[in-house]
């Protein structure tokens, strides 16, 4: 190695770790703020002097905040299972059949994300309100799983793509049918790409704040973004209540990926799959 | 029985036909070879013999059984292919138990098959590895031991060799000899570009072009007899010598047929290929195309040398200005 691609590499390594740094530090403050008492949260140090958890005891003991995680937790799971169940034979049917009007669906499904979310919010909420449905977890489901379906499609049918057509047709001639080598052959070949996909869109949900507060205002269907905003409560506030809030919030997306850091690293750098 | 019959077939990818009219007689437990210039249908064909493929026109028939409609897992038949094909996620044991599994076999049966072809195929060392810790040549006994194990009426080659080194080609060639002698009464179809795999193997080779079968006949046959001018120039290496004659007929003659030092053709040598054991010469005889002749050792001339040349005449082969042999 010479001096030049050596200090090329320096200065990429600080620069990743400046970069690092600005990303990671609201997120450890946060954690931080949230096992500190409160009279110290405004203090300038990072370590902190002394260790609380009674913000986390506070906020489970809060009837509101439980309803709403349970909430979210409803909403995540079903949107995550339904998203994979419906992408996959969508990406499927995309990626390895020929029909008429099959180039035109796919560019329909990706044409959905040239918009921005908050252009179809409004009428997305007239629709609901509409229907009835404001107010209720099921068109929160729906609307979720709409928001996240077109990406889930497309990153499932890029992985489908790269799996040779001739595996497939090995696993016909071996006496499986189509359908018999999808889930035989290709599906197992691409489960890092659907893990991937369910986080995605269980973190998608988790996390989705302005439908949410669009089409919910009633307290028994609220999810956990909704509660947190009630957390900046004028008579009672507590910064260190909103920081537990924010944990919690985070904490399933890094549960997540610590659970399937192998399948969705693989999912990344997935080869393997010729030969 | 496991003969293959094709009358009349065609194959159109949309408005482009492919295949034109194919008409064939495979017998059961015959090896027939398909050759032919790259595009002209060859693994088309193969394709549609194994279901792969619908064809567009005309009948199949497997064992006496028309199998147009019969879907490629019910057709009795197994496919090497040329990329392997292996299945990534499965252990060389899975990936050869997996059509018995399919069958729903029993384990014992699964295991003793399973083990028989490894053992054919010298892979016994290699049953628990996945296909990317193998090297090229054993992914290919893989591939040709997961066939085996469906015990097939028809066995399907495309281009098996292809992704191999020369010295691994001649082994694996010879393999698949020993093979086809193991199994007398499974017939095999293979495709291939290589001559030599063809006139080695083949017990008759099917000669393609543009979509259509050329001539069909024993290896002797073809290099002896080819009913074509297309035939002639496909079949043999170095290529039959043609010599076009002014009323568009051709004549032809092959290289090893030609004998220098005496007779009453004149050319001079414009350069020498040497072989080893043999070696060409390449005469300017005052046409476009240069005379390859193919001489032992012993016997090569210098560039430069001006040579005489005769060849017996029951060794040309004539063709009229069709293309169709006439003698
Ligand atoms: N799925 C397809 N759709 C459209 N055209 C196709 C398709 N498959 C093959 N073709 C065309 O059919 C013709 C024959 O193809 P095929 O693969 O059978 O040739 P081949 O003889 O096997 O050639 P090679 O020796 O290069 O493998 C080619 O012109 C090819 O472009
Ligand atoms: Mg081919």
């Amino acid at each position: 190695m010479n001096e030049e691609s050596r200090l090329r590499g320096i200065v990429l390594d600080v620069v990743t770790i400046a970069v690092l740094a600005l990303v990671l530090l609201p997120i450890i403050w946060v954690f931080i703020a949230s096992i500190r008492p409160d009279a110290d949260i405004m203090t300038r140090s990072l370590i902190p002097a002394r260790i609380t958890f009674d913000h986390f005891a506070n906020i489970f003991a809060r009837a509101d905040f439980l309803v709403a995680l349970r909430n979210s937790l409803i909403v995540g799971a079903i949107v995550a299972i339904c998203t994979v169940l419906i992408a996959i034979p969508a990406a499927y049917s995309l990626s390895r059949f020929t029909y008429l009007g099959r180039d035109f669906i796919g560019f329909l499904i990706l044409a959905t994300q040239m918009l921005p979310a908050v252009a179809v919010l409004v009428p997305i909420v007239v629709i609901i309100r509409s229907l009835g449905m404001a107010n209720t977890l099921t068109a929160l489901t729906f609307t979720h799983l709409a928001l996240g379906l077109p990406i889930a499609v497309w990153m499932l049918k890029g992985y489908i793509d790269a799996v040779p057509r001739e595996l497939e047709e090995a696993s016909i001639i071996d006496g499986s049918s189509q359908i018999g080598a999808m889930f035989r052959i290709t599906l197992p070949l691409i489960r890092p790409a659907v893990v991937a996909v369910g986080t995605f869109a269980f973190v998608l949900s988790w996390g989705e704040f302005i439908l949410a507060l669009a089409l919910i205002t009633s307290a028994e269907v609220k999810t956990l973004p909704l509660a947190l905003q009630t957390l900046f409560d004028p008579y009672s506030f507590s910064w260190g209540v909103v920081m537990a809030g924010g944990v919690v919030i985070a904490a399933p997306t890094i549960v997540l990926f610590l659970l399937f850091r192998n399948q969705l690293v693989g999912g990344l750098t997935a080869g393997g799959i010729k030969g | 029985m496991s003969d293959i019959k094709v009358t009349n077939l065609r194959k159109n990818f949309g408005a482009v036909e492919v295949l034109k009219d194919i008409n064939l007689d495979i017998r059961s437990g015959e090896f027939v070879i398909f050759v032919g210039p790259s595009g002209c249908g060859k693994s088309t064909l193969l394709r549609c013999i194994s279901g792969l493929e619908r064809i567009s026109g005309g009948a199949l028939e497997i064992g006496g059984r028309v199998v147009n409609n019969v879907p490629a897992s019910k057709r009795g038949i197994a496919m090497v292919f040329q990329s392997y094909a292996l299945y990534p996620h499965m252990s060389v044991r899975e990936n050869m138990a997996y059509s018995m599994k399919l069958r729903r076999a029993p384990k014992t049966e699964i295991e003793v098959r399973v083990a028989d072809a490894a053992r054919k195929l010298q892979l016994a060392p290699y049953l628990d590895r996945y296909p990317r810790e193998l090297s090229g040549g054993q992914r290919q006994r893989v591939a040709i031991g997961r066939a085996i194990v469906r015990d097939p009426q028809v066995f399907l080659f495309d281009e098996p060799l292809s992704n191999l080194d020369a010295a691994l080609r001649v082994a694996t060639r010879l393999e698949i000899a020993r093979l086809k002698e193991s199994l007398p009464q499974t017939t095999m179809v293979y495709v291939t570009h290589d001559q030599v795999e063809a006139m080695t193997l083949a017990d008759r080779i099917v000669v393609l072009n543009a979509g259509r079968v050329e001539q069909v006949g024993t290896p002797e046959e073809l290099y002896e007899r080819p009913q074509s001018l297309f035939v002639a120039g496909f079949i043999g290496s170095p290529k039959m010598n043609l010599l076009k004659a002014e009323d568009g007929t051709t004549t032809g003659i092959r290289p090893e047929d030609i004998n220098l030092g005496s007779g009453p053709h004149r050319g001079k040598v414009a350069y020498v290929e040497y072989l080893g054991a043999d070696s060409y010469a390449f005469l300017d005889i005052g046409q476009d195309e240069l005379l390859t002749v193919r001489q032992t050792r012993s016997e090569t001339p210098q560039v430069g040398d001006v040579v005489s040349y005769d060849y017996p005449v029951e060794r040309v082969h004539r063709f009229d200005a069709q293309g169709m042999r006439v003698n």
